[in-house]
């Protein structure tokens, strides 16, 4: 099944990407080009919705790692959301994104977030 | 029962996801459970696109010869293909514990493929390139 992938503009330079079907070696180029579209922008956050990746292999991993690598350099933050566990399995053996950064529900995300801007708020980051 | 199948795989990268879907087919023949499956079709995947994607300097239609052997208790798969010699067993592992802007890009797949089956060996047979990967598995 071909890739679809549809980016949501969420305000303050945060961006939601939402990949439905399988990124492997043939579709990963789908996700590339709306990255590189977003990565323009400048994001401060990025968040990969994967509610609807049933399978990923390396190529879809190396294009969330050049996102990790972009934002990383400029301040910014890539999450990814709705993880599958078999997903999460292959993220977390080449250790693409640390394990706090992978959430299995939003709920999960939203009290990351919340905590992070806590800390924020407090001098605490 | 051990049973086993072959599979044909033209040297393009759209054409592993059907085969891929027909190895796991061939698995779940056997009650190979779901992430087995997905283990099995990332293997394959990584092991083919490479020889795919960097195995071939001409322009000809090359085919890469898959067989699966199955039973209850483990997959033997064997990816055969006319590319240049080549052992991805040798290829460097890299450090994936290094922070994200040193990570290296390349060489994933084959750290992946190293997690996720139990035994790999290759062999140079002629002018073929042969991997063989084991995956054991709980029967479901």
């Amino acid at each position: 099944m071909p890739l679809k992938v549809t980016v949501e503009e969420r305000g303050e330079g945060a961006y939601a990407i939402h990949p439905v079907g399988s990124i492997d070696s043939n579709t990963h180029t789908i996700l590339l080009a709306e990255v590189e579209k977003v990565l323009k922008n400048n994001p401060t956050l990025l968040i990969f919705n994967m509610a609807d990746v049933d399978y990923v292999s390396s190529a879809g991993i190396s294009v969330v790692l050049t996102s990790e690598k972009s934002l990383k350099l400029q301040g910014g933050t890539v999450l990814m959301v709705n993880v599958q566990p078999q997903i999460k399995k292959v993220f977390n053996i080449v250790q693409a994104l640390p394990p706090e950064r992978i959430f299995s529900s939003v709920q999960e995300m939203d009290a990351y977030l919340k905590e992070i801007q806590r800390k924020v708020k407090a001098g605490e980051m | 029962m051990r049973t086993s199948r072959e599979f044909l795989i033209k040297n393009n990268l759209p054409e592993i996801q059907p085969v891929a879907e027909e190895v796991i087919g061939f698995c779940r023949e056997h009650g190979v459970g779901e992430s087995a499956c997905f283990d099995v079709r990332l293997a394959l995947e990584e092991v083919v696109s490479n020889t795919i994607k960097y195995g071939y300097k001409d322009s000809v239609v090359h085919t890469i010869r898959v067989r699966a052997e199955c039973d209850a208790q483990s997959l033997l798969l064997e990816v055969e293909d006319d590319a240049g010699p080549f052992n991805p067993l040798e290829v460097p592992t890299p450090d994936v514990s290094l922070p994200a802007e040193e990570k290296p890009i390349g060489g994933l797949g084959l750290f992946l493929l190293r997690a996720i089956m139990d035994h790999l060996e290759y062999s140079r047979r002629g002018e073929k390139n042969i991997l063989r990967m084991t995956k054991i598995f709980q029967q479901t």
